[in-house]
């Protein structure tokens, strides 16, 4: 498959929020999908959470991990929260 | 005057200094700690006092007293704190000229000050057993409902329909914690009918910076029971029912089917899917919420929409290790009582008949910033919950516009009215904005607000009163709602202005009389 470099900017939630130390960033990933994004992160970032548990949005939309990502996509990553 | 006191009452003292030279009595009563209550032998007792409360309604039942019997003063302090075996717990002094009216008078304030003070008796028994006794809450008779909701009734769109619509909602609030405490303070508040609290938690000095609902008296104490108790200080003319135990598949929501609407307000996920799971099974609207340090989420289902449900977000159901909740993370007690709020407020918006945002998005907060993402939702093909179709629970809509019309007894149509016309006295209950200077019809009517009810309520009661609304609707609430209070000297006109104006636009024998009278 070919390998396409895309603009992503990628906002974390609660848990995901303080493993990667960051609000929200843009990255350039060859990632095809939001499991796969969420895959190069999980290298980078040592994140404890299963990629099942978690949610995700892309452009103010809940959608699936298995979704594809297109240039300049906004990705929200969403553990489960439960505090109350 | 009356006072609560937190040191020993002398009553030798007070009855020697109390004296007046135009008093020919004084009837003074000691309220005593006994070592006895049913059979139980009493080691000591606790007084616990709603402090605020207490002395201002001990004061004006001290007030009523003055103005019930012709007295020359009356004196009496309550006990508060822990109270040995023979000290007393409230003393009552009654000067006056006469015996008989200081006896009475005496009478009068021990029995009104058991009934309606909040104040609580906590019994320590020889054996060990502590138990609450005569828990009671003070019912306050001669507060009235329609001044406690009046800054609310004045709101134009909430009003006596608005209002109605809140005292015909039952709804459940599971847990009593960080988010529940302000969600269940908003909703009784706010005149909510029935509220339903569950939880299975005893209250701890940990939850006081944000659980809000608790005082240090309560902890150690059941936090559905000690809600309970705030709550029916805060508004007594809410229904509320504490359940103490842990909601869960074997220990199910009681009554589920009543209720209009259920607020998830736990820590933690098995219960949150739980209630998504049994809700949508049985059709009711749930709003689920959750915080982590400034961060917090929050979803409004109504399960006949296509925004799915809770199961629908993530494609498997995570367990509690997953997270961490508020004991092991932390939080700052403002945020779930910003968005335990929140979550009352979007019950109030379904109950209003609005579709908050909440029910399409999920609304993710950040309270460090104030910042709002909404996240659009989609059911989810495979989810397990979706996939069976809720059973057929009456939705609030549709239970309003079937209690709406049940009692039409008090309305008037237009044509009887016009044959009837010297029967009544016509009050406009329009706002200013809905009526026109150049109608005729109206020009000899009162104009009162539907919101000043005790306006209305104050009107002689030797006249029959028809209310006259826009379109019929506010005015047989309101008149139902007059009638409850006994005051069936009120009507409603059905259809309202509107009607009228569809009537004159036909000519018939039925719409003459109608049509004379506007041209006369």
């Amino acid at each position: 498959m070919e390998r396409i470099e895309r603009q992503i900017k990628i906002l974390y939630f609660a848990k995901l929020r303080e493993e990667s130390g960051r609000d929200e960033e843009t990255v350039t990933t060859t990632a095809n999908s939001a499991s796969e994004l969420y895959a190069e992160l999980c290298q980078r970032y040592s994140f404890s959470l299963d990629a099942s548990v978690t949610q995700v949005a892309i452009n103010e939309k809940f959608s699936t991990m298995k979704s594809s990502l297109s240039d300049g996509d906004k990705i929200v990553f969403i553990p489960p929260v439960a505090g109350g | 005057m009356f006072d609560i006191v937190s040191t020993p009452i002398d009553g030798a003292l007070l009855t020697k200094e109390f004296t007046d030279s135009s008093a020919g009595a004084i009837v003074s009563f000691e309220g005593r700690v006994r070592n006895h209550h049913n059979n139980r032998s009493v080691k000591h007792l606790e007084y616990h006092v709603y402090r605020e409360l207490a002395i201002k309604e001990g004061q004006r039942v001290v007030a009523e007293a003055m103005e019930k019997f012709p007295v020359i003063a009356i004196k009496s302090f309550h006990r508060e704190g822990q109270l040995a075996i023979g000290e007393i717990a409230i003393w009552i002094g009654v000067l006056s000229a006469h015996r008989a009216e200081a006896y009475a008078a005496c009478q009068y304030i021990i029995d009104t000050v058991k009934k309606r003070l909040p104040i609580w008796k906590k019994e320590f028994y020889t054996d060990g057993a502590v138990e609450w006794v005569g828990c009671s809450h003070p019912g306050h008779t001669e507060i009235d409902e329609d001044d406690y909701y009046s800054r609310q009734l004045i709101q134009p769109d909430v009003g006596i329909a608005g209002q109605d619509r809140f005292r015909q909602a039952r709804i459940a609030v599971v847990g009593a914690g960080g988010l529940g405490s302000p969600a269940l303070t908003n909703l009784v508040s706010a005149g909510v009918g029935q509220i339903d609290i569950f939880d299975h938690d005893k209250v701890d000095v940990t939850n006081l910076h944000r659980q809000t609902l608790y005082t240090v008296d309560d902890i150690g104490h059941s936090k559905a029971e000690m809600a309970k108790k705030r709550l029916e200080l805060i508004n007594p003319f809410v229904k509320i029912t504490s359940w103490p135990h842990k909601v869960s598949s074997e220990q199910p929501l009681e009554s589920l089917q009543s209720y209009d609407v259920v607020l998830d307000c736990t820590d933690n996920l098995e219960t949150k899917y739980h209630l998504n799971r049994v809700c949508h099974q049985a059709g009711i609207p749930l709003i689920i919420a959750a915080v982590h340090h400034w961060q917090a989420i929050l979803h409004s289902f109504f399960v006949d929409s296509d925004s799915g449900c809770f199961n629908c977000l993530s494609d498997a159901t995570p367990s509690d290790d997953c997270v961490s909740g508020c004991t092991t993370a932390g939080i700052v007690g403002v945020v779930p009582n910003i968005v335990g709020a929140l979550q009352a407020n979007e019950a109030i918006q379904l109950l209003l008949g609005n579709k908050p945002r909440s029910a399409t998005h999920g609304i993710i907060l950040d309270l460090k910033n104030l910042s709002q993402q909404a996240m659009l939702r989609t059911k989810r093909d495979n989810c397990s919950v979706c996939q069976t179709e809720p059973t057929g629970k009456v939705t609030f809509e549709k239970k309003m516009s079937e209690t709406a019309t049940i009692d039409s007894s008090c309305e008037i149509s237009w044509a009887n009215y016009a044959n009837t016309e010297n029967r009544f006295v016509m009050i406009d209950i329009r706002l200013e904005s809905e009526r026109s200077a150049d109608e005729i019809f109206s020009k000899n009517w009162t104009c009162i607000d539907a919101s000043d009810i005790s306006r209305l309520k104050y009107l002689p009661q030797d006249e029959d009163y028809l209310l006259v609304c826009e379109r019929g609707q506010t005015s047989t609430i309101l008149a139902n709602r007059l009638r409850r209070a006994g005051l069936t000297n009120f009507y409603s006109l059905t259809g309202g202005v509107l009607e009228l104006g569809k009537i004159s636009s036909q000519s018939n024998s039925d719409t003459a009389p109608i049509n004379r009278m506007l041209n006369r």
